[in-house]
């Protein structure tokens, strides 16, 4: 407001604000805020539930389910059901839930016409993956051990070339894996986890640099592996 | 409603006592259709909003409906407000008006017989006697003829400044320009109306 001004334009000015500072009328404003009431009104306001609220919808659920103990426990159980085997589905070794990522495998390699060396291998690839990622090592590197020997015991006879390449190539992952976590093998006494097959290849084929677990080279048969003690067998 | 609380604003006034509001509750509440702070509000920017509608239009009573269109429609528009600052929260309110004295300007146009609104349109019969025609020109009903040959920008600069006596910084603030802007804008508003003046002075 430093410009010099016409005189004429700065009395304008100052009657444009004197009549611009006239108060409304008393009923404009009154209709002014009815009509901004209203349209508050017309809004819905964000539910914001106070604690109580939720206490009184809590409670008020729970007397529900009190009155219907039947009605709550069929609709939860599948509920429940589906809920841990979706969170088990591929837990790791170690995990609580891992019972069910066993459960699964177990039927697949159950299903008829199932591949099962192929099967085993890739579940011991999993729990290889699973140990490099540092999920339960141990557990992961003992496991796939097992997995590896039942796919090499699993194999056909004359094996096509990708599972024989496959199984010496997971082998040697193991071997690496066991080395590079340290990983101690089982305990002097402790159930191998798996045995080489003894009429299988020669000391240089699949499954033969398997360190991890105790040597069986001296036992007479097949043994149970980690997995749940499945007797070794040969494959259907 | 002046008895038990209704609402957490209501709440929180009874319980500070006399104290006031703050703007930035104000609006939170206001913001979750609270009556209570849009009441607050409304005493709060009406004033304001009436005075900038009363000078853009040279009408009070047109101004008094634009002021309560601009709170309607703040009602519906708070939630885009990002901030609960005064200047931020002026400004907001002050440019839902400005649009609505657009709007009403377009529609004038569209009505030509309504009067009222359209400096042209009310001053179309502009007196003959020389006496009554040196009271015009000293009327505001003239300055609003003549504010009405300048730009939107120009015209909204000038009301901000003469009428809410607002400084070039906050207006800059308000309308997202720089200083220098604002301060150009006002400088040419104002020599076009000096110059409108020397001519009817020479004519």
């Amino acid at each position: 407001m430093a410009e010099q001004l016409d005189p004429r334009l700065a009395e304008l000015l100052a009657a444009w604000r004197e009549e611009s500072a006239t108060a409304p009328d008393a009923a404009a404003l009154d209709s002014a805020r009815l009509a901004m009431r209203a349209a508050v009104q017309e809004q819905t306001p964000v539910q914001v539930w106070p604690v109580s609220a939720w206490r009184d919808r809590l409670s008020a659920a729970l007397a529900g389910a009190r009155s219907h103990p039947r009605l709550v426990a069929a609709t939860l159980a599948p509920l429940a059901v589906v809920g841990l085997t979706a969170a088990g589905w591929s837990s790791p070794s170690g995990s609580p839930l891992h019972f069910v990522e066993l459960s699964r495998e177990r039927t697949e390699l159950a299903l008829p016409g199932a591949d099962r060396a192929g099967l085993e291998l890739s579940f011991a690839e999993r729990r290889l993956r699973d140990a490099a990622r540092g999920e339960a090592p141990a557990a992961s590197l003992r496991e796939a051990d097992g997995l590896l020997s039942d796919a090499r015991r699993d194999l056909p006879p004359n094996p096509p070339a990708r599972l024989s390449t496959r199984l010496e190539s997971d082998v040697e992952r193991l071997n690496h894996a066991a080395q590079t976590t340290g990983v101690p093998p089982p305990a002097p006494g402790a159930p191998p986890t798996h045995c080489p097959d003894p009429s299988g290849s020669s000391p240089s084929g699949p499954g033969a640099a398997l360190r991890l677990s105790s040597p069986c080279a001296a036992e007479p048969s097949p043994t149970p592996t980690a997995r749940g003690g499945s007797p070794s067998s040969p494959s259907p | 409603m002046d008895d038990v609380p209704v609402s957490p604003v209501e709440r929180a006034a009874h319980a500070r006592g006399a104290e006031p509001l703050t703007l930035a509750a104000a609006v939170q509440h206001a913001k979750q259709a609270d009556e209570v702070a849009w009441n607050w509000l409304f005493n709060r920017f009406y004033p304001v909003v009436h005075r900038y509608a009363s000078a853009r239009l040279g009408d009070r009573h047109v101004a008094e409906d634009i002021a309560q269109e601009v709170f309607v429609a703040a009602v519906k528009m708070i939630p885009r407000l990002r901030s609960d600052e005064e200047p931020v929260v002026e400004a907001w309110f002050l440019g839902i008006a400005r649009n609505k004295v657009v709007d009403r300007y377009r529609r004038q146009a569209r009505e030509p017989f309504e009067q009222g609104v359209n400096p042209l349109a009310a001053g179309s019969g502009v007196a003959d006697d020389p006496a009554e025609l040196a009271t015009d020109r000293l009327s505001t009903s003239h300055l609003h003829r003549m504010l009405f040959t300048l730009t939107e920008d120009q015209r909204d600069v000038l009301a901000r400044r003469f009428v809410l006596d607002q400084s070039l910084e906050h207006i800059a603030r308000s309308t997202g320009r720089r200083v220098g802007a604002v301060k150009a804008l006002q400088h040419r508003g104002l020599a076009a109306l000096q110059r409108q003046l020397g001519r009817e002075a020479r004519g």
